[in-house]
């Protein structure tokens, strides 16, 4: 088997007295979807955090296809193909669809003096945007200024502009949040079709878009990894089923998360 | 299907600001063209300020509206680029292409070592740091005995042109004002079309995802606030040359504050609010002023009127990064 | 240089940090529990001085000219703040720049339009401009040592009724997180009349106080409004106990700079190079002092909002 993407090695991270995040180790392996979960203030999105960039940990060091990026800021990440797709939508809101991923793409271009090169009428910028939006079934709407897009419209602009970076690790952090059921479906889809080309890691708490994509799951429990394995192992894991399983599926039958 | 790309990514409100700005720029020279004409300099030299203060109104609205900065030093650089006028044209080197590039050069240099240390905040704190600097300079210049210390002193000679003294007459200098003015005007609408421009604008809306992007949102901050100082100084030179005198008036934080007044005023971003505001501000004071002495008065209770009675679109829009202090 | 001569200056400065305390003070609640940047504070600081001046000449009387003069600078105050202020505190902070700059402009050129260009008088009363002997070879203007006394008592009941009372309680939580008094369901306007006015008057006081010591003309409000924007920012946006502590800091090193800097620097760099640079150093100090402050702590010294 190959190296992993991404590894985690013994992340330690507090806030004052509150650990949220326990010597955490995980791996993710090329194509892989690794699904990260855990109940509500297990420290998933402090931990996603620390992987992009926004939180240093205090300890322990993230390593990105062989190199440690522990001390690295976020834009030097990204730049090595870390791309990180937010909790609440975040896309540049006046631009259509299409100036978001052409700027996606400059993103990942190096040199100092290629930022005074023009970019609004740049056909190769504008032919690899429409080429990453076409992937996310958006093609048609690439003309559209993105607050007029649908909210699951702009869930899948951000996975077209994470896609246009040809990043290593996708960091999905609960994608299906705040989309309705009609277009998790199509959501969910989508990302299984990206899957194979891309790793990616993934944290969501729709367990049914969970257990559809994820190659292999860890459990974070009060900061701490419970449990790493397949879905079939975490399903049939009396502990996971007592800790969160019950849980979720209370929330997700009983409406509000 | 590339046909459909390129109208999508072009910015249509560019084109429209080119056009209007290029409208105003034309009137400019109308008004010029009829002072003279009637023979008025009186008028003449006032266009000649106007087009003065909108490059420098220009320079702090780039700042303000493409990088969300708010500059509270912005006299700084233009009263570096004014005493480097005097400066160089008292040791008989009055060409503007020295004088220009040496202002613009020297003011981008103070602006790339003050930046990053005021760049590590926002907000108030930013607000502040850029007024602490430009005071600082402000005292330099007070000190600057040799060259007239806290009165300031008399421009040797106006400046030139390889060997032309197009400034000779206050309608050349009015009308070389302009004409940069146009130049500004054209490079700013380059400057959006570029990956910069593009970049820039997104990192006002939100730079998060500008930074998630892979841009390091600081260094676009700066390359602006430095692209912002060198243009204030170049309104520096041509406002030593305007008042035919230098002194450290011109860095008194009065200034800075004014022409935020005036950026904000005329609507951030835009070269015709620019220009009427600047217009708005030095005829108040002339006409005004005519009258009585108390025309700031008048001045103040405009500002106010217009400030309360206008709509709120404008706050929700540059309220964006000035939301406090970041530690 | 002898010791008592320092020890004067020290206490200059400690006499102008009050003066900007009292004014930072205001400037630093209303900021920090409302988020509105307020470059007209320093107008209250002018009114202060001239309504005082003014009530003092007409009853002949400091005591009486004292209360009738704060009174109608805060009267003034609050409807500065039901005219204009309170339609501002929803806006930009650029457009509340852009207001209450021209707010600035229309109280200087109405003190000038009243009372006259030139600086008017205004001296303390009689019985307390004398001399107090702190030692018994070491004498300090009575004036200033009440300045002192009355800057420790104003800075002693904020902190009592920041700590103490509901209202205290009510603006550390305004300027910490808003929601949460939205929450509790108090009318946050009305609390920001209140500590609009209370800080209108701090600053009235410190005009009424000053005044003796400056000249009293229309724009003496412009700088001591610059002065407290920088003792507020380095203290801590927000933070009284921060303004407190950076006014003193920022009064002593400028009154400290003044005296001291071109002697100091004549024995570095020669007299005629002192001369010229001395005074320029000596203003220039409280902003390389703040500059260094922010590089290595960008929130303040007593940030409000803690440590993230």
């Amino acid at each position: 088997m190959s190296d992993p993407v991404l590894e985690l090695e013994h992340l330690q991270m507090h806030f004052g007295a509150l650990h949220v995040t326990r010597d955490v180790s995980i791996e993710v392996r090329p194509g892989e979807v690794h699904a990260l979960i855990g109940p509500n203030g297990a420290g998933k999105t402090t931990l996603i955090s620390q992987i992009s960039g926004q939180l240093q940990p205090h300890s322990g060091s993230v390593i990105l296809a062989g190199e440690n990026i522990t001390q690295l800021s976020v834009a030097e990440r990204a730049r090595r193909g870390l791309s990180r797709v937010f909790q609440i939508s975040n896309v540049i809101q006046s631009y259509s669809a299409l100036a978001n991923v052409v700027l996606a793409i400059i993103g990942t271009e190096d040199g100092v003096w290629w930022r005074w090169r023009p970019a609004l009428s740049d056909t190769s910028l504008a032919d690899r945007a429409m080429n990453a939006l076409a992937q996310v079934g958006l093609a048609d709407k690439a003309q559209s200024i993105a607050s007029d897009l649908s909210y699951g419209e702009r869930r899948a602009l951000e996975l077209a502009i994470t896609l246009a970076q040809n990043p290593r690790l996708l960091l999905l952090d609960e994608p299906m949040a705040g989309v309705g059921r009609e277009e998790s479906g199509a959501l969910t889809k989508l990302l299984a079709s990206l899957k194979g080309r891309v790793s990616m890691l993934l944290i969501e708490h729709d367990m049914n878009a969970v257990f559809a994509l994820a190659d292999r799951l860890t459990v974070l429990i009060g900061g701490a990894v419970a449990l790493t394995g397949p879905p079939a192992e975490i399903k049939a894991s009396p502990l996971v089923r007592q800790a969160y399983l019950g849980e979720e599926i209370q929330a997700a039958t009983g409406g509000a998360a | 299907m590339n046909d459909m790309n390129r109208a999508a990514v072009v910015n249509p409100a560019l084109k429209q600001d080119l056009l209007t700005g290029f409208a105003v720029i034309g009137a400019l020279f109308a008004a010029l063209a009829t002072a003279q004409i009637a023979g008025a300099p009186y008028l003449t030299s006032l266009i000649g300020r106007i087009a003065i203060t909108s490059i420098a109104a220009l320079s702090l609205s780039f700042l303000i509206g493409q990088a969300g900065l708010v500059s509270f030093g912005h006299a700084a650089p233009i009263g570096i680029g004014a005493y480097v006028a005097l400066m160089l044209a008292a040791g008989g080197t009055t060409d503007l292409s020295i004088q220009l590039s040496a202002a613009f050069i020297l003011a981008a240099l103070i602006a790339l070592i003050t930046g990053p240390i005021a760049l590590k905040t926002r907000g108030v704190t930013f607000i502040m740091l850029t007024l602490a600097f430009a005071q600082m300079f402000f005292y330099v210049a007070s000190s600057l005995v040799s060259w007239g210390g806290d009165d300031g002193m008399a421009l040797a000679q106006r400046s030139t042109l390889f060997g032309y003294q197009i400034l000779r007459t206050d309608a050349m200098l009015a009308a070389f004002s302009i004409a940069l003015l146009a130049v500004i005007l054209l490079a700013n609408t380059w400057m959006a079309h570029t990956r910069f421009g593009l970049v820039l604008k997104a990192m006002t809306e939100n730079e998060r995802r500008v930074a998630a992007n892979g841009f390091e949102v600081n260094h676009f901050l700066l390359y602006a606030f430095v692209i912002a100082a060198g243009v204030a100084a170049v309104s520096g030179v041509l406002l030593a040359n305007q008042a035919n005198y230098v002194s450290p008036a011109y860095l008194n934080w009065h200034r800075s504050g004014e022409l935020i007044v005036i950026v904000v005023l005329g609507g951030v971003g835009r070269l015709p609010g620019a220009v009427l505001a600047s217009a708005l501000v030095i005829l108040f004071e002339e006409f005004l002023g005519h009258y009585t002495e108390y025309w700031k008065l008048g001045l103040g209770l405009t500002i106010v009127a217009i400030v309360l009675l206008r709509g709120r679109d404008l706050g929700a829009f540059f309220g964006v990064r000035n939301q406090g202090a970041r530690p | 240089m002898n010791s008592s001569l320092v020890l004067l200056q020290l206490l200059n400065g400690l006499q102008l940090g009050m003066v900007l305390f009292l004014v930072a003070a205001g400037l630093t609640l209303v900021f920090g529990v409302m988020d509105f940047i307020n470059l007209a504070h320093g107008v209250q600081y002018t009114l202060g001085a001239y309504l005082t001046a003014a009530s003092t000449a007409y009853f002949a009387n400091f005591g009486i000219g004292l209360i009738v003069g704060l009174a109608s600078a805060a009267v003034l105050g609050y409807l500065l703040e039901l005219l204009v202020f309170r339609v501002l505190t929803s806006r930009s902070h650029l457009e509340q720049v852009l207001g209450t700059f021209g707010v600035i402009l229309i109280v200087t050129d109405a003190m000038k339009l009243i009372f006259g260009p030139a600086p008017i008088s205004f001296s303390a009363p009689e019985a307390l401009s004398g001399m107090v002997m702190l030692t018994p070879t070491l004498a300090y203007p009575l004036w200033r040592m009440l300045i002192i006394l009355a800057g420790v008592g104003v800075a002693l009941l904020l902190w009592l009724l920041v700590a103490r009372t509901r209202i205290g309680m009510l603006v550390r939580a305004g300027s910490t997180d808003r929601e949460i008094v939205d929450l509790m369901g108090v009318n946050i306007d009305r609390l920001f009349v209140l500590v609009f006015v209370f800080g209108a008057l701090l600053a009235a006081f410190a005009g009424a106080m000053a005044g003796p010591l400056i000249s009293v003309e229309p724009t003496m409000g412009d700088n001591i409004v610059i002065l407290a924007f920088v003792v507020i920012v380095v203290g801590g946006i927000g933070s009284v106990r921060g303004a407190f502590f950076a006014a003193i800091l920022i009064g002593v090193v400028d009154v400290l700079g003044r005296a001291f800097a071109t002697t100091l620097l004549k024995s570095v760099i020669g007299a005629s190079a002192a001369t010229a640079a001395g005074p320029a150093l000596a203003s220039m100090l409280i902003y390389i002092l703040m500059v260094l402050i922010l590089m290595a702590r960008p929130a303040g010294l007593f940030s409000a909002s803690g440590a993230t």
